[in-house]
């Protein structure tokens, strides 16, 4: 008897789904290397019902991987990752996790760490006194010694995914493994199937704000119809109450 | 009396039904691949889907079809699925697919054979092309699809390569509407096997619902007043009735 009332929510609650990722990619907008997300009314057919009306079955959302536009930035440390491979950090628990944002820095004691002051996997620590540090487009961390000479403190790990859409976002631009990822390849960038690092520049996220815009005028489309739909069904219960007074 | 009775409560009932697919539609008006449902006037021919228009009875048509004769409470309650085409939506998506004609087939993990016009897929951990449930897309031979790793390109007749090499023809077969039922919103299970039909695939896109929001909010007003309607009535006839049966013949 309440189909009509459920059918209705399902659409509203769909498309508040559907703003949620659309406010999430807006916000991030202007975050480098972030990546947006979209959700997508999805039927299912085996949870359909016998009369299968039961509005939207599934709420699907994707991790969006395409990359970004590479913005230039004048720090030798920071880089953009030109493929769909991901860099190792320290999750700060012994674990590992996953970025796309190649925004290194020192810290006070010469490691190398990210915006958060997460350390690389493994951990780069450039000794004391040194000039010119760099990325090389190997991953390779490269400085000048008190002699004038270059050398190597350490090189960057990274990897790539059988399906890197099957990643976890947990937040601060960094990913954890899933069900879904796949077998994991690790190797050096500049080696086949690895493309070289693109120094001097950082990825731009990929966010469509146009895209967003549109998702969000159409869900707010959605949720009014469906709210309409909503307080027509509720009107004819209470006309099919009133009979019994 | 006791028939009017009788006819206004089928009405109602059969205004509810229609309601029920009404509110259906309006949810899944952004459901990819999805289908409406309207009320019938007419069956179709026995054309492939890709040769059907959109189905062409205007609304009130419809409400007397599902309301139909309320006098007798009697109703022609047939409602069908309108296989006409929703808008495509690039979304830039390299496994995002529409198809002009037919549908794509999907196999669940219980071995029973779904086919959709919802062509948004994934890859899983092993790199077989999947829908969003983890269904796995079949190929012309009825087989899984497995992706090697890297960019996936499409041609216009399903071939999937990667790198350059062809790995698999999506399956898209095309049938009469009379061989579909509907399974949930976007998949149909079949009767027989389909008929091939030749290209039409696109990627990087995909196709929209069909749903007419207008349409089917003006409908929900209309058939919604049929309701109110036969619900006066019914109430109406309850008085007349309670008068007949407790007031008539009775001795002041």
């Amino acid at each position: 008897m309440t189909t009509i009332l459920t059918a209705a929510a399902s659409g509203m609650v769909h498309a508040a789904r559907v703003v949620d990722h659309a406010s999430n990619n807006t916000a991030n907008a202007q975050t480098f290397a972030f990546k947006s997300t979209r959700a997508l009314g999805t039927g299912d057919p085996l949870v359909a019902s016998e009369n299968g009306r039961l509005g939207v079955a599934l709420t699907a959302s994707d991790l969006l991987m395409g990359t970004g536009n590479f913005l230039p930035d004048d720090n030798p440390l920071h880089f953009a990752i030109q493929d769909d491979a991901f860099l190792r950090m320290a999750d700060g628990q012994g674990g590992v996790v996953y970025t796309r944002l190649g925004a290194l820095t020192l810290d006070g004691e010469g490691n190398l760490v990210d915006p958060s002051g997460r350390f690389t996997e493994p951990r780069i620590q450039l000794p004391p006194g040194v000039t010119a540090a760099q990325v090389e487009p190997t991953g390779e961390i490269s400085y000048t010694d008190a002699e004038g000479n270059r050398q190597v403190a350490g090189a960057l790990s990274f990897v790539k995914f059988r399906n890197p859409q099957g990643l976890s976002q947990i937040g601060g631009g960094l990913y954890s493994e899933g069900p879904n990822t796949g077998a994991i390849i690790e190797g050096v960038p500049g080696t086949e199937p690895f493309a070289p690092l693109h120094g001097g520049v950082l990825e731009a996220s990929n966010v469509d704000l146009a895209r967003e815009l549109t998702t969000v005028l159409v869900a707010q489309r959605l949720y009014q119809a469906s709210a309409k739909v909503f307080g027509v069904g509720d009107e004819m219960l209470r006309l099919a109450t009133d009979l019994t007074q | 009396m006791i028939k009017g009775l009788y006819s206004a409560f089928t009405a109602m009932e059969a205004a509810w039904r229609y309601q029920e697919v009404l509110a259906n539609n309006v949810a899944n008006a952004t459901t990819t691949g999805f289908k409406r449902e309207v009320g019938a006037m007419q069956s179709f021919d026995d054309a492939l889907l890709s040769a059907q228009a959109a189905v062409p009875a205007p609304f009130p048509a419809r409400i007397q079809a599902i309301v139909g004769q309320i006098g007798t409470g009697h109703f022609l309650a047939d409602l069908v699925t309108d296989f006409s085409g929703g808008n495509l939506e690039t979304t830039g998506q390299e496994l995002d697919f529409a198809t002009d004609r037919g549908f794509f087939a999907v196999r669940t993990p219980d071995g029973q054979v779904f086919y959709t016009r919802d062509g948004h897929f994934l890859r899983d951990g092993e790199g077989n092309l999947v829908t969003p449930h983890g269904y796995f897309v079949l190929d012309a031979e009825g087989a899984p699809i497995n992706l090697p790793p890297g960019p996936v390109e499409a041609n216009a007749d399903g071939l999937l390569s990667v790198g350059g090499a062809p790995v698999a023809t999506l399956q898209l077969v095309d049938f009469t509407p009379a061989q579909l039922t509907r399974s949930g919103e976007a998949y149909f299970r079949a009767a027989e096997p389909g008929v091939p039909v030749p290209g039409g695939l696109r990627q990087g896109v995909l196709e929209a619902s069909n749903t007419n929001m207008v349409e089917e909010l003006t409908t929900l007003l209309a058939v919604q007043r049929t309701y109110q309607a036969n619900q006066t009535v019914l109430a109406r006839l309850d008085r007349t009735l309670d008068q007949a049966a407790g007031e008539v013949g009775r001795l002041a």
